[in-house]
Parts: structure tokens; C-alpha cells; sequence
């Protein structure tokens, strides 16, 4: 077989293992980045400040090894004094402070929420309630649709999971769950912590809140081939583990960093639970 | 207030201008994503994610983009890697393609291989260009093509042997 029909044998192969994109993904792509990447975007990362940080622990760590006891506890009060700094200059974007240059100028914001997070900005009375459970916070996600913090529901039918995944994408994290059917009834809500309690016992997962999904006439059973437990490191989404599937409820937990306002809706074709969460 | 409104015209005419870019390419670069995934809708997942990622860096570079085919693909080809490190993607009937026949062949091989060999014979891109792509040398990219190809060649000819044996 000479080379030439060889590759042309491969170009037949190639055609018909791919297919070319649908029309809905233009379509997709051009309301994602008329959505949420439409937003000015910071000319250079700050990376510096991370590096900062990171010789200061090792430094802190050192000091430990090296000098005894006494110097390691002062060493490390220092180092968390400086993560603690650090951390509040790195972690505002619920500010109003740090969430303005990243909205565009043609839409203006909504009055900021007070946020239960302790901020940078001096605040005129500080209260004397400390504030354990972040309560559902309206993130800066004015220019997504479809965002809320409260349960939201859809789909109908019974169903079986093939697969799930998650991805970041600009503006908020996405988890989908894809099906062998259609989208069956699905609960999605918030909550306070990361920890769940499915049927097997108390789970507690990454990240600071979270997020369960419930679906109902639902299985995975000998058709599910995707992970059941997902630590990407996102900025919104730490953790996704299928908590529980038994008796037709599939239930799904995910560990965010912070308590972040959602959007859970459902695509087809195939038939895909898709919720995003702000970052 | 003048300054913004130009600047936020500037953003629409960039966008613009990428959107023009993507369509170009998008057809290339979802299949790329379909062979490395070996699925269609987590091909279309990735390039909508790394489209996203593309359009930011986009930005930050003003518009300028020496070859955007290259650019764009190597983007797409790094989000789908990402992708399948925690992913356990197999080749399913019904997910890819028809069952049977050489897209099996092709669709067998190991992913490097399998994307190397895409880029250059079914996308035609020369070799430098597929090494910039899939961020390696173009010696390696040689080399797994003319593996790659061996192992094709090798595996038609045993299917038609097989077929004739049948007949």
C-alpha cells in the first residue's frame, strides 16, 4: 500500500470517527463571550504576591526545624498573620472594592449585599455577631442570567447518569451530569458547609460550602462510567462525589469555596444537568 | 465617560474580529477535540470552555496573534488533555463514530499518536505546526506519525487478511 492511499484511508478513518460541530455550538460559544467574557480583562496576573507567600512558609517552616520550639510558634503566628494579610487582599472579589473594575461600564451593578465574609473595607459599625454561616450571598454575577441561590428544580422522567464532569469556564464553574434519557426531576440547593449527609453515612468534602443535586428516578447503576469523586482545584468547584444512589435518588454533593449563587439547567443532546456556579 | 464608550466599542470590534477567527477554525479544532476525548459532547464542552480561555488571552494580547489556527488549536488540544487527566474516557459504540471499520483503527491508538496523526494527514498541517500545536518537538512528532502509520498499515492489512479468510 503506497503512502498516498494509505493517508487517504487514515482521512476516511479520521472522517468518520469525527463529525463536524453542530450550528448550537457558534451559538454557545458567541453568548458565552457575550455574557460573561465581555468583561475587561486585568492586564497581568499577579503571581508575585503567591511567590511572596510561599517564601514566607518556607521560611516560617525552616525557622521550626532550625531554631527550637519558642521560635517556631512565633514564627508560625507570623506566618499566619501574613496568610491572614494576604488572604484579605487576595479574597475581595465579593467586595465592592475589587468587583468593580471586573464589570463592564455599559452595565451598571446592582447595590452591593452585605457580605457575612470579613472584608478589607472598613465597615462603619462593626458588629459584635460573629458571622459562622455564610448566608446565601448575591455574588457579582449581574450579567449572568439565571443565577440564584435558592433551590432550583426541573426535568422530569426517569433516567439513567452515564457520565459527569466538571470545568471552569470564565465568569463560573461548570458541573455536568449527562444522561442516558432525559433530565430527570432534579433539586439543587445551597448550602452553608461542605458537609452532606447522604444515606451512607456524614461526608464532608472541600471548600468552605455547598452544593447538593438531588435527582430522583435516577440511577447509575451498571451504566455510570464517569468518576465518582472529582478534586480540580477550580476557583469555585474544590470537590464533586456522587454521594449516594440508591432506591431511584441519585444524590450529588459539591464542595465550593465560597457559598456562590448558581444556575442549574438542562441541555440535550444529549441530555445534560449543567450547573454553573459563580466565581 | 467618552474614553469608556471607546473602549467598550474597541472590546465589541475584538470580539468581533476573534468570533471571525473561531468560526474559521472551529470545525478543525472541535474535531481534534472529538479524537483526543472520543466523545461528542464533551468535545463540544471543551471547545466552548477553551474557546473562553482563548478569548481571554486574546484580550490580553490586543488582537495580535501571529497564526491563529496554531494558537487556537494548541489552546483546544491543552484544554482536552486537562480534560482527560481525571476523566476515564474508552471508546463506547454509539459515542464516537460508526462501530467497526477503520475508525476503530485509528480511534485505537494512543492518544498521542492519535492527535499527531490527525493534525498531520487529515488536517494536513505540517509538521513544525503540529509540534506547536501539541507543545512538543517536531521530531517526536515525526516520529509517532511514522509510528502511528506503521500500526495502521500493519492493522488494515490484518482486517482484510481477516476478511478474506472469512469469504
Amino acid at each position: 500500500m503506497s503512502q498516498r492511499q494509505l493517508d487517504e484511508q487514515i482521512r476516511q478513518a479520521f472522517s468518520a470517527l469525527t463529525r463536524p460541530p453542530r450550528p448550537q455550538l457558534t451559538e454557545r460559544i458567541r453568548v458565552g463571550l457575550w455574557a460573561g467574557a465581555g468583561r475587561t480583562v486585568p492586564p497581568a496576573p499577579p503571581p508575585p504576591l503567591a511567590i511572596v507567600v510561599a517564601v514566607l512558609v518556607v521560611v516560617a517552616v525552616v525557622a521550626a526545624l532550625v531554631v527550637g520550639p519558642a521560635a517556631a510558634r512565633t514564627a508560625s503566628a507570623f506566618g499566619q498573620g501574613v496568610n491572614a494579610a494576604v488572604a484579605r487582599s487576595l479574597s475581595p472579589p465579593r467586595s465592592a472594592a475589587t468587583s468593580a473594575p471586573r464589570t463592564p461600564a455599559a452595565t451598571p451593578t446592582p447595590a452591593e449585599t452585605p457580605t457575612a465574609a470579613p472584608t478589607a473595607t472598613p465597615t462603619p459599625a462593626p458588629t459584635a455577631t460573629p458571622a459562622p454561616t455564610p448566608p446565601p450571598v448575591t455574588p457579582p454575577v449581574a450579567t449572568l442570567p439565571g443565577f440564584s441561590c435558592s433551590t432550583q428544580s426541573g426535568g422530569g422522567g426517569q433516567s439513567t447518569m452515564s457520565t459527569a464532569r466538571v470545568g471552569a469556564q470564565s465568569g463560573y464553574d461548570r458541573f455536568v451530569i449527562q444522561f442516558a434519557g432525559p433530565v430527570p426531576q432534579f433539586d439543587v440547593s445551597l448550602q452553608g458547609s461542605p458537609s452532606f449527609s447522604p444515606s451512607g453515612g456524614p461526608v464532608t468534602l472541600q471548600g468552605a460550602a455547598g452544593i447538593v443535586v438531588v435527582l430522583h428516578d435516577a440511577t447509575g447503576a451498571g451504566a455510570y462510567s464517569g468518576p465518582n469523586d472529582v478534586t480540580p482545584g477550580y476557583p469555585e468547584i474544590r470537590e464533586a462525589r456522587l454521594l449516594s444512589d440508591s432506591q431511584g435518588v441519585v444524590e450529588w454533593g459539591i464542595g465550593i469555596a465560597h457559598a456562590a449563587c448558581f444556575h442549574a439547567w438542562v441541555l440535550t443532546g444529549p441530555s445534560r444537568l449543567v450547573v454553573d456556579i459563580a466565581t | 465617560m467618552a474614553d469608556e464608550t471607546t473602549k467598550t466599542e474597541d472590546v465589541g470590534l475584538i470580539r468581533d474580529a476573534f468570533m471571525k477567527h473561531v468560526e474559521g477554525v472551529l470545525d478543525p479544532a472541535y474535531r481534534m477535540a472529538t479524537v483526543i476525548l472520543l466523545d461528542y459532547a464533551a468535545a463540544e464542552d471543551a471547545v466552548r470552555g477553551a474557546t473562553l480561555t482563548a478569548w481571554r488571552r486574546f484580550q490580553r494580547r490586543g488582537g495580535e496573534v501571529t497564526s491563529f489556527r496554531t494558537w487556537f488549536l494548541a489552546i483546544v488540544a491543552t484544554h482536552c488533555r486537562r480534560l482527560r487527566q481525571w476523566r476515564r474516557l474508552t471508546l463506547r459504540a454509539g459515542d464516537v463514530g460508526q462501530v467497526g471499520g477503520p475508525r476503530d483503527v485509528v480511534g485505537g491508538l494512543p492518544l498521542s499518536a492519535r492527535v499527531a496523526l490527525f493534525c498531520r494527514v487529515a488536517l494536513e498541517l505540517p509538521d513544525d505546526e503540529v509540534a506547536r500545536v501539541l507543545g512538543t518537538s517536531t521530531v517526536r512528532v515525526r516520529n509517532r506519525v511514522y509510528r502511528a502509520r506503521e500500526r495502521v498499515e500493519a492493522d488494515l492489512q490484518r482486517r482484510e487478511e481477516e476478511e478474506e479468510d472469512d469469504q
